[in-house]
């Protein structure tokens, strides 16, 4: 069960661009770990290191530059996590240290990824996510605050609560991410109903119960 | 009162409980699982000594992804330790559990979403669910077949069932007659290059039209894969008799409960009065061969076409992204697309390997070579497309071609054949050009298969026409 989320304060790495897809969040070859933990190594790895063995650091890629490198939060554009569905690419940045993933528009298997680890997906205006990757890049480490209680994030430098951005974020994910609550647990209670269900389709449906040759 | 979407008929019938938000609980009822989402779900739930709720027959396995599709692999052969180890996993944990498990060398291996079909595992009506986000293929069948994680993979065994958020929904009216060497692909590729990788963001898209009840079914499934390119986990086509004939073939039950399905698989289609949230359209008529000059799927232009200029592509974030692709693959503005030159070739994946795909470049391909210095690979979709094309002779055109002849999987689709392609241009088969998916610096242009025979033929991406035409 996710730890709950309600309020953060982090330094966030800014990469303001559209359709950043999950194989570049964790890469084929990091792609075959035997367990569901343990792979913050492998995020953004075809660009986060060296070429050669050893798996130098890239000075120059930004996850590797402080205060980048203590991230908890990324800003990103539109269509963020899109392309293959693995929930590598979100067990990676969980691993990380990531909490919160700030974007214009997610794909959909990713958002429902984040939710399940606890990841929360905020959905930012165009304007108001350069706005907020300016400000970041000017002064990295103030920091941003995000409170999903009141639905607004704030760059660590911003002047008052005028300056606070809005975000979106599906009431029963909120919920979901403030409480650790899982759908899973919610199904659970309902699995009365739901086999009721199964067994009237199967009983008027005889077709579903057996296939192939 | 509007009627009904062919969505909305799947949804409601398999709603078995609302949740605050509008969200219901969804009954699922089948499940394809492969040696990486489904893997994990398996190992958790029984190191949790937990006992899976789905039933058996519920379920069909494979190993696709990290399996080597060499000629004399082994069972559990992969390119990597941890590979071979998943792939060992998922088959104990089938054997465990009494799933179906097609091992590599049986006819019912193969990609997935192409071996799920050919074993009559899907079926129009049903909701189906796989940890992998090109189960939107199944739609062509009339399934509600989705992407899933690995922990929804787990879920739908603990429960037969999944939280979900009702999709908006988006009808794509497909008309036209599409000519020689036109493919789906193309009519796929086309919609992504007009209306971008966000089309069906939010949406569960049906595709319909005259053009979609005249294509066959391995056409219809390449249409529904690429509808994941487009933003969607969920793609319909409406089931009639081009499907119900395809089934005929793979359904067990008797002959009186075949005809009592058939009559209710007729009911699933949208209402005439049926309201979409949005609509599209597209003809088909005038589509050329279309291949990516970039890094995502909706940068494709037709086959005569140029390079474009960042100047010339909308917004500053569109503008950037151009900028970004062309450095990647090392392409300028203005260049032909018919002049350039590509180093391998590539025939595979969920999206063009079967065997209309491998009749389609063979057709090319015949009494014909690769051009020298190219790498050439066909990875048949499953062992039954591989199988059926060794019977039809193709394997011999493409191996006189001069390309590789693979067994099953999902290989270097996503590199899995390991960093054979580094620093590559690679024309591909498949669904995506992202940067290093197909090995690190390899450079992807997507396109039919035909367009792929005919590039691996010419040396440079090239135009499949003039081959059907008897030219070259």
């Amino acid at each position: 069960m996710p730890a709950p989320l309600v309020r953060l304060h982090a330094i966030a790495l800014p990469l303001l661009r559209d359709n950043v897809d999950t194989d570049e969040l964790i890469p084929v070859a990091e792609n075959t770990r035997a367990s569901t933990y343990g792979w913050g190594d492998g995020l953004f790895a075809a660009k986060r290191y060296l070429a050669g063995p050893g798996r130098a650091p890239d000075p120059d890629f930004i996850l590797n530059r402080p205060p980048y490198d203590r991230a908890a939060m990324l800003v990103s554009g539109a269509n963020f996590g899109c392309g293959s569905s693995r929930e590598s690419a979100v067990w990676a940045l969980r691993d990380h240290g990531f909490r919160v993933v700030a974007a214009i528009s997610f794909n959909e298997t990713f958002k429902r990824n984040c939710i399940v680890n606890g990841l929360a997906p905020l959905i930012l205006a165009r304007a108001d996510a350069e706005d907020l990757v300016g400000d970041i890049e000017r002064d990295p480490f103030a920091g941003v605050s995000v409170d999903l209680e009141r639905l607004e994030l704030s760059h660590g430098s911003h002047r008052g609560p005028a300056d606070s951005i809005s975000f979106d974020l599906d009431p029963f994910y909120r919920a979901l991410l403030m409480t650790g609550q899982t759908e899973d647990d919610m199904l659970g209670a309902l699995q009365p109903t739901i086999d009721a269900h199964r067994h009237a389709m199967l009983a008027a449906q005889p077709w579903l119960t057996s296939w192939g040759p | 009162m509007s009627g009904t979407t062919l969505f909305g008929k799947i949804w409601t019938a398999h709603q078995a409980g609302e949740l605050p938000g509008g969200r219901v609980a969804l009954v699922i009822d089948r499940m394809t699982l492969h040696e990486l989402s489904g893997g994990y779900a398996l190992r958790d739930l029984r190191a949790a000594g937990e006992r899976p709720h789905m039933r058996a027959d519920q379920i069909f396995a494979m190993a696709d992804h990290a399996i080597s599709t060499a000629p004399d692999r082994g069972p559990h052969d992969s390119l990597s330790t941890s590979g071979s180890q998943m792939i060992a996993s998922l088959e104990e944990s089938c054997a465990a559990l009494g799933y179906r498990y097609a091992r590599p060398d049986d006819e019912a291996h193969g990609i997935v979403h192409v071996a799920g079909p050919e074993q009559g595992f899907v079926l129009p009506g049903t909701t189906h669910v796989c940890g992998d986000s090109h189960t939107c293929t199944l739609g062509a069948f009339g399934t509600l077949a989705f992407a899933v994680g690995s922990s929804e993979v787990a879920t739908v065994l603990r429960r037969s069932a999944l939280v979900l958020e009702r999709p908006k929904t988006l009808r794509v009216t497909l008309t036209g007659r599409l000519g020689p060497h036109v493919y789906a692909k193309d009519a796929a590729l086309r919609l992504l290059a007009a209306h971008g990788v966000k089309l069906a963001l939010g949406y569960v898209v049906e595709f319909a039209g005259p053009l979609v009840a005249s294509l066959s079914m391995e056409a219809r499934m390449t249409l529904c894969n690429m509808a994941a390119e487009m933003g969607t986990r969920y793609a319909l086509i409406a089931p009639d008799d081009t499907t119900f004939e395809a089934l005929s073939r793979t359904m067990p039950a008797s002959p009186e409960t075949v005809e009592l399905a058939i009559a209710h698989w007729r009911r699933l289609r949208s209402d005439p009065d049926a309201v979409f949230e949005r609509e599209l359209a597209l003809d088909v008529s005038e589509l050329t061969p279309q291949v990516t000059w970039g890094t995502t799927p909706m940068q494709a232009v037709g086959i005569d076409g140029i390079v474009p200029d960042p100047a010339d592509t909308g917004d500053a974030a569109a503008r950037a992204g151009t900028d970004r692709a062309l450095a990647y693959m090392h392409l300028e503005p203005g260049r032909p697309l018919t002049s350039i030159p590509i180093d391998a070739a590539f025939i595979g994946s969920c999206t063009n390997a079967r065997i209309s795909d491998l009749r389609a470049a063979a057709a090319i391909l015949k009494g014909r070579k690769v051009a020298d210095g190219i790498r050439a690979m066909c990875t048949p979709g499953s062992m039954a497309v591989r199988a059926q094309a060794e019977a039809e002779g193709l394997d011999r055109i493409f191996e006189a071609a001069g390309f590789e002849w693979r067994k099953s999987g999902c290989s270097n689709c996503a590199g899995r054949e390991g960093p054979i392609w580094q620093g590559l241009r690679v024309i591909s088969s498949t669904n995506r050009n992202f940067e290093n998916r197909q090995g690190p610096g390899t450079r992807t242009h997507l396109a039919s298969p035909a367009t792929v025979a005919a590039s691996a033929v010419v040396g440079r991406i090239a135009d499949p026409r003039p081959f059907a035409a008897g030219g070259r």
